[in-house]
């Protein structure tokens, strides 16, 4: 079993193979070896932690991507589709849903922050930049003359 | 109060500007457009990441496509690029009104953008172009350099085609020092001519070449890719013959496996001259072919016999030969095929002489449609190993002397039209699957055969289908009484009548005492349609019978004629339908 500790001092105790999803935590193991100390996560909150340790449980006994999968993944378009599970998994609101795309990136956790990349995709899909502003509540700090500046060096994509 | 998505760092941000790409088919210039003008952290992150910007789509109609291009370019760094260039399409008017007109303006423009973008050749992975021929050879003359990464090249040409129009290979200057990495290419109507890029070009697919091409255009295009794995050519239907060759033309392809040839007229003389020695499947449909196609694919058969497993040959329906010159007597030997799995020929009477003299030992399925009897008996006879066989219309008679041949593993056996004479000479222990159908017009006499194979084999037939073929009630019920495991039965345009169907149903309990036996025990589903002898009366006694208990329940189709609405809802209650 492996301890971890959130950023609000709160521990979790998981089976070795659910942690080990983390490739961050899975080098810290191996660094370590075997030790009964606690692995500290200053960058998790423990309702993070939670969610990710459910995804994590849940793909427990999936194969790690290796390294030529990930070289693979780059040459090739990446499928937008999300598995069923996840989809459910990731049913969450906005903020929890940029906190756990954070906590895989910080945890080294790839299939969990492509779930999340995919989420937000799918999130901005069809939507004029005003609508997406509005949908994450993103300041627009374009002056009028940037725009219009903008608007102009790409006249030939508009309206195309 | 800060937006989280301000805090998710740009790699993040990449990333799901990635996904987003790769939901946009096509022109992917609105998306990064829009994307941009979000904020300046998002434009930073969009105009700073190169791969957003490597697929390259161009629309010469919309204008502006040489500020594009280059615009795109700067955009992509040092990107391996996907380019897609979409010249207008010219339709026949535009070809005979407009092509002198058009002549500067066409010539400039493919020279222009291939000056922008054949200069970065070596980064080109995809590159695809719907372009006439005038502008694809003008675009592609001034794009001669090195090509290390590219993958995947397709060529389509939309304009108009006069039926009398020959085609011209279309000449590919691109450079490649290497095999590596093997590139898929793809064109329609046009006929490609590779220069040392050639080498590199491992799947070559054609498709319909709107304008007549001759054997020697093909001969050249295969020349220029010899490291060819796999091959398709999709002719049209122009039925001008592509020409001969003289004996010392010879296209050696070493590596090809897969190689499928459809509609393209007397193919005999390309493939008589391809030299193959790795062919794994050959797949040669919807052609109308000469007398040498048997030397031909008897000539591809002895070089690749150890390497195919799959072989499929499919002349052209309802093609009259000109000379009614009876097939010639055979001189060959014996041909094996020792690794053929699948084989499927249908009909022509100029290759009876080489399907006479092969030999597939390890044949797991076999499709002949319109052979002789004796030929289809013979090739079924040299594979034992069968698990599927499909006949249809096959002639004449199984020679008397012939010996009935045992199939253990034959599980699925479907005959059509005149080849239910087969079933006199075979034992299917195994047989799981039974399909007797009619050949059109021709209604066999399906009873007495059938009794004779289950008295031979008393197969575990689970599922049969007779359809329209002449069987009367007694050989129905005789068969059924036998077949013990059948789950799912269709009857259809067969003269059963009632018998049949009260034969079908569960006995009552007084009957039972009397030695009445329950037949298809197993029954789930049955079809019994368009029999003309039978009732709706004795359709509805069937399936109620049948659906009194859910152990014997059944679901299916039967002829709604005659049945009242009523009956219809009953019906439908049990999962049966009604067809008309």
């Amino acid at each position: 079993m492996v301890n971890l500790v959130t950023s609000d001092n709160e521990s979790f105790t998981v089976e070795k193979a659910v942690a080990s999803r983390s490739v961050l935590i899975k080098n810290m193991l191996e660094d370590v070896g075997e030790s009964d100390q606690p692995i500290p996560l200053p960058n998790v909150t423990a309702s993070v932690l939670k969610k990710v340790l459910e995804y994590c449980d849940h793909h427990k006994n999936e194969p790690m991507p290796t390294s030529e999968d990930l070289a693979a993944e780059d040459t090739r378009k990446r499928t937008t589709d999300i598995g069923e599970w996840d989809q459910k998994f990731i049913q969450v609101d906005q903020e929890m849903l940029f906190e756990i795309i954070l906590a895989a990136n910080y945890l080294d956790i790839k299939p969990l922050l492509d779930v999340g990349c995919k989420t937000v995709a799918n999130m901005i899909k069809g939507k004029t930049p005003e609508e997406i502003r509005k949908l994450f509540n993103i300041v627009n700090d374009f002056t009028p003359e940037e725009e219009a500046q903008i608007k102009k060096e790409n006249e030939w994509a508009e309206d195309r | 109060m800060v937006a989280i998505i301000e805090r998710v760092p740009s790699e993040i941000l990449l990333q799901i500007f990635e996904d987003c790409k790769d939901q946009v088919y096509g022109d992917t210039k609105s998306y990064l457009f829009g994307l941009s003008r979000v904020c300046r952290f998002w434009r930073s992150v969009i105009h700073t990441s190169p791969t957003l910007w490597s697929d390259i789509w161009l629309d010469v109609s919309t204008g502006m496509v040489e500020e594009q291009a280059t615009y795109w370019l700067e955009r992509a760094g040092e990107t391996l690029l996907s380019i897609t260039i979409l010249f207008p399409r010219r339709g026949k008017s535009d070809n005979d009104v407009r092509r002198k007109t058009d002549a500067e303006s066409a010539k400039a423009l493919p020279v222009r953008l291939a000056g922008i973008i054949g200069g970065v050749m070596h980064r080109w992975k995809k590159i695809a172009l719907d372009v006439s021929p005038l502008e694809a050879q003008l675009f592609l003359d001034n794009c001669t350099g090195y090509t290390p990464n590219l993958l995947n090249l397709s060529l389509r040409d939309f304009s108009f085609h006069d039926n009398n129009d020959e085609s011209k290979t279309l000449y590919i200057p691109f450079q490649r020092s290497g095999l590596n990495p093997p590139a898929s290419t793809s064109f329609s109507n046009f006929l490609p001519v590779f220069s040392s890029f050639g080498v590199a070009v491992a799947q070559l697919t054609i498709g319909a070449t709107a304008a007549r091409t001759r054997s020697i255009h093909y001969v050249d295009m295969l020349l220029s890719c010899p490291n060819l794995v796999t091959c398709r050519l999709v002719g049209t239907t122009h039925d001008t013959p592509i020409g001969g060759l003289s004996d010392d033309v010879v296209v050696p392809l070493p590596r090809l496996i897969n190689l499928q040839v459809s509609s393209i007229p007397d193919p005999e003389y390309l493939l008589g001259a391809l030299r193959l020695e790795a062919l794994q499947s050959l797949c040669v449909v919807d052609l109308e072919w000469g007398r040498a196609m048997p030397s031909a694919l008897r000539r591809i058969f002895q070089t690749c016999g150890d390497s195919l497993t799959k072989v499929s040959i499919k002349r052209a329906e309802d093609i009259s030969r000109s000379d009614d010159d009876p097939p010639s007597i055979p001189t060959w030997g014996r041909v094996e095929l020792p690794s053929v799995k699948h084989f499927t020929f249908h009909a022509d009477d100029v290759a009876y002489p080489l399907l006479q003299q092969l030999s597939l030992p390890q044949a797991q399925t076999l499709v002949l449609d319109g052979v002789p009897c004796g030929i289809a008996h013979s090739l079924m006879s040299s594979s034992l190993q069968l698990n599927s066989a499909s006949f249809s219309d096959l002639s004449g008679e199984v020679p008397q002397h012939a010996s009935v041949a045992t199939f253990p593993d034959l599980s699925l056996l479907s005959l059509g039209g005149e080849s239910l004479g087969i079933l006199d000479y075979i034992s299917t222990p195994h047989l799981n699957k039974l399909t007797l159908t009619d050949g059109g017009a021709y209604r066999p006499l399906a009873g007495p055969a059938l009794c004779c194979l289950i008295l031979r084999s008393n197969p575990p037939i689970q599922w049969l289908v007779l359809f329209g073929v002449v069987i009367t009630d007694e050989d129905a019920i005789w068969c059924l009484r036998r077949l013990p495991h059948i789950e799912t039965i269709q009857i259809t345009e067969c003269p059963i009548s009632d018998a049949t169907l009260r034969a079908l149903q569960i006995p009552l309990p007084l009957e039972r005492h009397d030695g009445s036996e329950m037949l298809l025990p197993q029954l789930k589903t049955a079809h019994i349609t368009s029999n003309i002898y039978t009732t709706p009366q004795a359709i509805m006694a069937f399936v109620t019978s049948r659906n009194a208990s859910p152990s014997t329940a059944i679901r299916g189709t039967v002829s709604s004629r005659g049945l009242t609405p009523h009956e219809r809802e009953t019906l439908l209650l049990f999962g049966v339908r009604c067809q008309a």
